[in-house]
C-alpha cells in the first residue's frame, strides 16, 4: 500500500472528556500532513480562580479531573505554601505521598487493566477482556479497590477527597486506620507483580521514538510529590524555573494549548519519562522485575508505557506499605501561618506526568493570577508525533489494523480522550 | 459501606457541587436520614461494583441530561435494553461509568439479584449545590415514595415511578 494516498482521521469523539480529533494524510508511506486537535471549549479554571481565596485553589482545581484530583490538590497546595512561605513538616509530606500512592494505583490500574490491555489482545473493551481473561480483570479490580481504600482512609472519599487543604490535612487519620491497610497493600503488590508478568507476554509493536524525557527527580526517592525538574538532555532546574524553560502555545487547529520547550522542542512526560530518568531510584528488585518484563532503562518504545505504568503500580504499593508502617498521625494535620502577597510554584508527578501550578496572591490571600499546565497539554505535540511515527512505521497494515494501531498509540498516553474506546474512523483515499 | 451486604442498597450517583448532577447524592442522603440503606457515590464504575455486588437488590439514582422535561423520572429495570445505554446519563467517560459498570458486573457475575436505575432529567449542570426547582420537586417526591414504602425495592413500586 506504499503507493497509495490514505487519509486517516479520528472524527469528533463522542463520550469523551475532552473532545478531540486526529487527521493525517499519508502518501507513498510518508505522512505529508497531520493535525492532532482538541476542540473542547476551554473550561476557564484559571479565570475562575481569580479573586477567590488561596484556600479554594486545591478544591477548585481538583475538579479539572476525576481521575487525578490529588495531583491538582497537591500541586495547588504546594504552590500556595511556596507563595506564603509555609514549611510543611516531613510527617505531613509523607502523608501526602501516601495518599498520592493511592491515586497512582487507582489511575494506573484502571488504565493498564481495563483501558489499555484490551488493545494488545485484539479486544474491544474491558467487557470482552472480562469474558476472555476474567482473572486479569479481577486482578485489576482488586488492586484498584485497595487504591480506592487508601484514598478513602486518608482523603475521606475515593474520588475528589475532602480532607486535604493548603498546609496539609484537616484531620490526620488514626495510626490504626492507616496501618490496617498494610495487609491489603502487600496483597496489592503481589497482584501487581502477577499482572506485570501477564503484560510482559503481550506483543508490543516495534516502534522507537526520539524522545526528550522530562520528569521530577528526587535526591533519594522515586519522584511523586517532590523533586527538581530534569530532562534526558541534561536539564536540572528547580520547580520555580519551569516557566523559564517550558511554554504553552496556541496552534490554529486546537483549542488546547500545546506544550514545548522554549526552543520549540516537544517533550514527553509521564511513566516512561519518569522510569527512564529515575530507574535508579526504584528498589533493585522492582527494577529487576521491570527488566525481566522487557522494560529496561533507555526504553523508547511508547507502547511499553503499559509496562512502565504497571512497574509504578508495584512501586506505589511497596511505597504505600512502607509509609503506612512508619506512620504516626501528625498533630495537627496541617500547618498555617500569616498571609502575605507573593508568587508560588508547585509541581508533582500526576499519573500522566508533571503538572505545574503557579499562583500570584494578594496580601489578603486572594488569587490574582493562576497558571496550570497539565500533563496531557505538555504531551499533546508528542502524541501527534507518535501517531505520525506509528502511521509511517506500520503503513503497510490494512486500514482496520492501522486504525487499531493508531488508537493504541493514543492510549499509550492515557490522555483524557483515552476513555473513548475504539473511536477511530479511517478514511482511505487511494491514488 | 452503609449497610450489611445482605440488604438492598440505594446508591445516589453524581457530583453534589454540579447543580442537578447532585440529585442522586441528594436523594441518597435524605433516604439515609430516613433509615434506608443508602449511600452517595461519585459514579466510578469499579466502586459501584463493590457497593452492589452480592446484594439482593440495588437502586441507582442518577441524573439524566436531555431526556425530556426537567424533573422527569425514568426507571430502567431491564438494563440490557439499549434504551438504558442511550439514556445519556451524566457521567465521566474518563473512567468506567454506570453503563460500563453494569456490563462488566454482568460479565463477572457481580450484579445484585435485582438492579434498577432511576434517571432524573436535570435542567442545570453548572457550578453550585442547589437543585433546579423541577428537579428538587421530583427528588422530594421520590424520597417520600421510597422512604414511605413497605419495600423500597419492590419491582411494581419502581415500575410505577416512570417507565423507560
Amino acid at each position: 500500500m506504499s503507493d497509495s494516498t490514505r487519509t486517516i482521521s479520528v472524527e469528533a469523539l463522542a463520550r469523551v472528556e475532552g473532545e478531540g480529533r486526529f487527521k493525517v494524510r499519508l502518501e507513498g508511506g510518508k505522512v505529508v500532513r497531520s493535525e492532532f486537535s482538541i476542540f473542547e471549549p476551554p473550561r476557564y479554571f484559571e479565570g475562575l480562580l481569580r479573586g477567590r481565596s488561596y484556600q479554594d485553589a486545591p478544591d477548585v482545581t481538583s475538579r479539572i479531573c476525576g481521575i487525578c484530583p490529588i495531583a491538582y490538590i497537591m500541586g495547588a497546595s504546594q504552590a500556595m505554601e511556596d507563595a506564603l512561605g509555609w514549611q510543611v513538616p516531613r510527617p505531613i509530606a509523607d502523608l501526602r505521598r501516601l495518599i498520592y500512592c493511592g491515586e497512582w494505583i487507582q489511575s494506573h490500574v484502571l488504565h493498564t487493566h481495563l483501558l489499555h490491555a484490551p488493545d494488545f489482545l485484539g479486544l474491544q473493551d474491558s467487557i470482552q477482556l472480562a469474558q476472555s481473561n476474567r482473572g486479569l480483570v479481577e486482578n485489576g479490580l482488586a488492586a484498584k479497590k485497595t487504591g480506592n481504600l487508601l484514598m478513602e482512609v486518608i482523603g475521606g472519599r475515593s474520588v475528589h477527597p475532602v480532607n486535604t487543604r493548603v498546609g496539609g490535612f484537616y484531620r490526620a487519620p488514626s495510626a490504626d486506620d492507616v496501618q490496617a491497610l498494610i495487609p491489603e497493600l502487600e496483597r496489592g503488590e503481589a497482584l501487581s507483580v502477577a499482572a506485570l508478568e501477564a503484560f510482559a507476554g503481550f506483543d508490543f509493536p516495534d516502534l522507537e521514538m526520539d524522545y526528550l524525557f522530562v520528569a521530577l527527580r528526587h535526591e533519594t526517592d522515586y519522584p511523586i510529590t517532590e523533586g527538581r525538574i530534569v530532562s534526558s538532555s541534561g536539564l536540572d532546574i528547580e520547580v520555580a524555573a519551569f516557566p523559564a524553560h517550558f511554554e504553552e502555545h496556541q496552534v490554529p487547529h486546537s483549542n488546547a494549548l500545546q506544550g514545548a520547550t522554549l526552543d520549540g522542542e516537544p517533550y514527553l512526560v509521564g511513566p516512561l519519562a519518569r522510569f527512564n530518568l529515575n530507574a535508579d531510584r526504584l528498589p533493585a528488585d522492582i527494577l529487576a522485575l521491570a527488566e525481566k518484563a522487557g522494560l529496561a532503562p533507555g526504553c523508547r518504545n511508547p507502547f511499553k508505557s503499559l509496562l512502565a505504568r504497571q512497574v509504578e503500580v508495584i512501586y506505589a504499593f511497596r511505597e504505600a506499605a512502607r509509609l503506612a508502617r512508619a506512620y504516626t498521625p501528625p498533630e495537627p494535620g496541617f500547618v498555617e501561618g500569616p498571609l502575605r502577597a507573593g508568587t508560588g510554584h508547585g509541581i508533582t508527578e500526576a499519573p500522566r506526568g508533571i503538572c505545574y501550578h503557579r499562583y500570584e496572591i494578594a496580601e489578603d490571600g486572594a488569587i490574582l493570577a493562576a497558571t496550570i499546565v497539565p500533563p496531557t497539554s505538555q504531551n499533546q505535540r508528542q502524541i501527534e508525533l507518535d501517531l505520525v511515527g506509528t502511521v509511517e512505521r506500520f503503513h503497510d497494515l490494512d486500514d482496520d489494523a492501522l486504525q487499531w494501531r493508531c488508537e493504541q498509540a493514543i492510549r499509550n498516553y492515557d490522555p483524557c480522550i483515552s476513555c473513548a474506546t475504539h473511536f477511530l474512523k479511517l478514511d482511505v483515499e487511494r491514488a | 459501606m452503609s449497610s450489611a451486604p445482605d440488604s438492598g442498597i440505594v446508591i445516589g450517583v453524581g457530583q453534589a457541587e454540579r447543580q442537578d448532577d447532585g440529585v442522586g447524592p441528594y436523594v441518597a442522603r435524605a433516604l439515609k436520614q430516613r433509615g434506608l440503606p443508602a449511600v452517595a457515590h461519585e459514579g466510578e464504575g469499579s466502586g459501584l461494583l463493590e457497593l452492589w455486588q452480592f446484594r439482593p437488590a440495588c437502586i441507582v439514582i442518577d441524573a439524566l441530561s436531555g431526556a425530556g422535561p426537567p424533573g422527569r423520572l425514568r426507571v430502567f429495570a431491564d438494563l440490557e435494553d439499549p434504551a438504558f445505554r442511550r439514556a445519556a446519563f451524566v457521567h465521566s467517560t474518563h473512567r468506567l461509568g454506570l453503563p460500563e459498570a453494569v456490563a462488566l458486573g454482568r460479565t463477572l457475575g457481580r450484579l445484585p439479584d435485582r438492579l434498577a436505575v432511576i434517571g432524573i432529567t436535570g435542567a442545570a449542570f453548572g457550578f453550585g449545590s442547589a437543585l433546579s426547582p423541577p428537579v428538587a420537586t421530583a427528588a422530594e417526591g421520590l424520597i417520600e415514595t421510597l422512604a414511605g414504602a413497605k419495600d423500597a425495592f419492590d419491582e411494581d413500586l419502581l415500575a410505577g415511578l416512570g417507565g423507560a
